[in-house]
């Protein structure tokens, strides 16, 4: 690492920790039962806008990110009903089989220019919906699956048992995934790889001449960060205990959608951005239940408004601010304070 | 494969209007970004918005079918002149951006019509009754005529872009943005006609689709797929490749629902699609600066 | 044996031949000048070699080692390296951070495990090193925390060879170096081009449009025109050859006349 990485500043651990615990006893603080079912939504939509995000780094934005959250979905809940796995088998072997579905897909979908792959991603997951909603002996076809089985208890020995099946219960035991997932999503992208995917994405031609294999870069990225769709996806598959695959669905086109519009809104420069999109616009509209048919136009406003007037999203250009009026600015240089204006991309 | 003869025929023939429709979508979708560099992802909105609009002036107003179709091509086509100046125009050639103004339109624009309509399907008046009979088969009236009048309107838009003297920049801008400033027509005004012609064919189908299918709010998201299918293809820029593309999808789409099934009839596409990225992506980045 | 070598490379689109059966050898610390009018196909023929187009026919030959059709990273662990010509550069690093990307290999090798190695983390130490090395050679050391896109013209260009070269590679190809430099500039990279083949025996290609350049700084300079080879000398015998005059005439006087 240089003295001075330019890309992204270091996560306070003391700050990230207090999110976390934050993140952790906020629904128990608002009282009744239906937040934790809120925040387990909030957090599963944190992990597929941050896993989206992971995608960006390449430069390519994926519009069928929730194809692979129902390949995680139905994989796990048909493996915990069909064939009696239980949950902490079912959930990983879910992730890997939207990984293995992203692998197939990869390298066609990754040949072309970021335009194609858009709209590739797109059809990749209207597919996969369609294959789903079709697919009556498997999955119940229009009806949907219902009755997928919660988590069992766990027993540690000599403190008896720990139920995951309440729907309290149920967060911690997303939030144990969820964390960790971001965590490692967090550490790929400080790594050699995150530095190398970035390259890609500014100057593939000259990343692939200083020998970075770039298809085999970008592949990894693809099926890494589908695979983490996936996980999202057998998460709310057992915390739902139901599913179905209708086009106003969980995994419908119009969600691919929103999880771009976290994306941006929060901030697509910054690693928490999307997680911060995905957490006030999944709040708003969980609880603005009433108006429920009108949130997609708000949304879509919002989306369109912070494209125009803010290119770097909430969080980014909360941080430009700190950057060009916080403490560091008014004890540099005016040429430092230029750049620091300048810095971003 | 227990499939009777006369369904087979039926869908053999639902397929190919559907394959015009289709044609419609992927003709607009391939002007707008050969034109403009933008991928209107919301395009599946404007024809859905179109057959909307049709639904008006048929129904609510109770004017004549055809006539409304071509009132709902010039008001939509302007919706879509309103949409590039208003919207799109700042972002040319770029990638990120207008990806989320199409994700936000089309999340505003379902929303609105689910809102105002509804999201129980509605129909159309039909195109005409009836059916003629080919080879002892019954042929419905509607179906011939969607592919009749798809066909003027492709027609039309082949001799515009061959004759006219904008027509000619147009596809010549295609190949290259410098070529066309040479005939003295400026690109953003290219870009505004192509959004207008693209927007009016897009609205012509969902009319369309409208009267021989049916209108629902979320009719546009197959149309866009498969438009974008379409271009993949048969290239960008290629009048007869999108219709030889567009013919074939929609016969496709057509028959094989019938024959294995709708399960395994919705991976072809995609299938379809893989094979010719990995044997022959070209036109697909040979396109990009 | 030469460390670089085309035969009857070819590259042709569609009905148009752009490359026509070029033969090149480059014998190891040479510079080979790679000139000829607009359009004649140098830039097409630095693709070809560099991995980066698909030859027709013909073949490629790195250190006597058939390397045909490779891609351009498999080219680059062989010790193959390119420049390029517009400045395609890594716009939201610093300077210092473009460059350890340059060093990639030395990094973290080729090879499956070598994404193993990325995703761990784990850089060889010597990195920085080479870094700093490529930093030196190219004067951009006290630039090192300067992000990329805020450097001048002629900076850039230098980062472009920086980047290059902390790969340590074996065989350059510079597309158009000194294009839109001014006169200093333009010495600050021929001289260190120069170094390159002077302090570390690096075998150069490089494709110019400025004569005085190519000329001053060229063992041996090979003459394109149409896509065929028109001409392939020392700069004193390329100059005098008719067929060179003759193509620089029909097409504009303004290169030439720079001789």
């Amino acid at each position: 690492m240089s003295a001075r990485s330019s890309s992204r500043r270091l996560l306070a651990p003391a700050g990230v920790i207090a999110l976390v615990a934050l993140m952790a006893v906020a629904p128990g603080v608002m009282g009744s039962a239906y937040w934790y079912a809120i925040f387990t939504t909030v957090i599963i939509n944190v992990l597929l806008a941050t896993s989206l995000r992971t995608i960006f780094l390449v430069g390519r934005i994926s519009l069928g990110h929730v194809g692979f959250m129902l390949v995680g979905a139905y994989g796990s809940a048909l493996l915990s009903m069909r064939v009696g796995w239980p949950l902490w088998a079912t959930i990983p072997v879910a992730a890997l089989m939207a990984a293995a579905v992203a692998l197939i897909v990869a390298y066609p979908f990754l040949r072309v220019a970021g335009v194609y792959f858009a709209m590739l991603t797109l059809l990749a997951a209207e597919t996969l919906r369609l294959v789903a909603f079709n697919w009556k002996s498997m999955t119940g076809a229009s009806f949907g699956l219902s009755g997928i089985p919660g988590p069992g208890p766990l027993h540690i020995p000599l403190l008896g048992a720990i139920e995951f099946g309440r729907v309290d219960r149920y967060y911690y035991l997303a939030l144990l995934v969820v964390v960790p997932s971001l965590l490692v999503l967090y550490l790929l992208e400080r790594s050699d790889l995150g530095l190398k995917w970035r390259a890609i994405r500014d100057g593939e031609p000259l990343a692939q001449s200083v020998g970075v294999p770039v298809m085999t870069y970008k592949m990894a990225n693809f099926v890494i960060a589908c695979f983490f769709a996936g996980l999202a996806g057998a998460l709310y598959a057992h915390g739902q205990r139901g599913l179905d695959a209708e086009a106003t669905s969980r995994f419908g086109a119009l969600m691919s959608m929103y999880l771009v519009v976290y994306m941006v809104v929060g901030g697509e420069g910054s690693f928490l951005g999307p997680a911060v999109g995905a957490t006030l616009l999944t709040l708003i509209s969980q609880l603005a239940n009433s108006a429920k048919e009108y949130q997609p136009i708000v949304v879509g406003v919002i989306a369109i408004l912070a494209t125009i007037a803010m290119p770097d999203g909430i969080a980014g250009g909360a941080g430009r601010a700190w950057r060009r009026w916080g403490p560091a600015a008014a004890r540099a240089k005016p040429r430092e304070v230029e750049h620091a204006g300048a810095g971003d991309s | 494969m227990d499939v009777s003869p006369q369904l087979l025929w039926q869908s053999l023939i639902n397929g190919f209007a559907l394959g015009w429709l289709y044609i419609l979508m992927a003709l607009g979708l391939s002007l707008i970004f050969g034109i403009t560099r933008i991928m209107q992802f919301a395009h599946g909105e404007i024809y859905m918005v179109g057959g909307y609009v049709v639904y008006l002036f048929s129904v609510s107003l109770h004017l004549n079918l055809y006539l409304s179709i071509l009132l709902a091509m010039v008001i939509v086509g302007a919706f879509g002149l309103l949409l590039y100046y208003g919207l799109f125009k700042r972002f040319s050639g770029q990638m990120v951006n207008p990806i989320i103004i199409s994700v936000g339109l089309t999340l505003i624009l379902q929303s609105a019509m689910i809102v105002t309509f509804g999201l129980s399907q509605r129909n159309l008046p039909r195109l005409a009754q009836g059916h003629f009979t080919v080879l002892g088969s019954p042929v419905p009236q509607d179906r011939i005529l969607v592919i009749g009048v798809s066909f003027v309107l492709v027609l039309a838009l082949y001799v515009a872009l061959k004759k006219h003297r904008y027509g000619q920049a147009m596809v010549a801008s295609v190949q290259s943005p410098e070529g066309a400033l040479l005939q003295g027509i400026s690109h953003v005004r290219m870009g505004a006609i192509s959004m207008f012609l693209g927007s009016a064919l897009a609205a012509a189908g969902g009319g369309l689709a409208g009267s021989v299918f049916q209108l629902t709010p979320f009719m546009g998201n197959q149309p866009l797929i498969k438009g974008l299918v379409i271009i993949v293809l048969g290239g960008l820029g290629s009048i007869p490749g999108v219709v030889a593309g567009g013919i074939m999808l929609g016969v496709l789409d057509g028959v094989m629902p019938v024959v294995i099934g709708s399960g395994w009839a919705a991976i072809i596409p995609l299938v379809i699609v893989m094979i010719v990225l990995i044997v022959k992506p070209t036109g697909l980045w040979g396109y990009e600066r | 044996m030469p460390a670089l070598e085309t035969r009857s490379l070819s590259k042709w689109f569609g009905g148009l031949t752009a490359v026509d059966g070029v033969d090149l050898d480059v014998d190891p610390g040479e510079i080979l000048g790679l000139i000829g009018p607009n359009g004649a196909g140098k830039s097409t023929t630095l693709g070809l070699i560099s991995g980066f187009l698909p030859p027709s026919a013909g073949q490629v030959l790195l250190d006597g080692t058939d390397v045909t059709g490779h891609p351009p990273h498999r080219l680059a662990s062989r010790g193959l390296a390119r420049m390029f010509q517009q400045n395609v550069l890594f716009g939201s690093c610093t300077v210092y951070d473009s460059v350890q990307i340059g060093a990639h290999l030395q990094a973290v090798g080729s090879g499956p495990r070598a994404v193993l190695r990325a995703l761990a983390g784990r850089r060889r130490a010597s990195v920085a090193h080479d870094v700093w090395n490529a930093l030196d050679f190219a004067g951009l050391a006290d630039d090192a925390d300067t992000l990329a896109t805020s450097l001048p013209h002629g900076k850039k260009r230098l980062l472009g060879l920086a980047i290059t070269l902390a790969g340590r590679p074996k065989v350059l190809l510079l597309d158009e170096p000194v294009t839109g430099m001014n006169a200093d500039e333009t010495r600050t990279m021929l001289g260190i081009v120069s170094r390159l083949r002077d302090e570390r025996g690096m075998t150069l290609v490089l494709v110019e449009h400025n004569m005085e350049a190519v000329m001053s700084i060229c063992d041996r300079i090979c003459v394109l025109n149409f896509g065929r080879r028109i001409a392939y000398g020392t700069p004193a015998e390329v100059s005098d050859d008719p067929a060179v005059i003759d193509a620089y005439l029909g097409v504009g006087t303004d290169d030439f006349v720079n001789l």
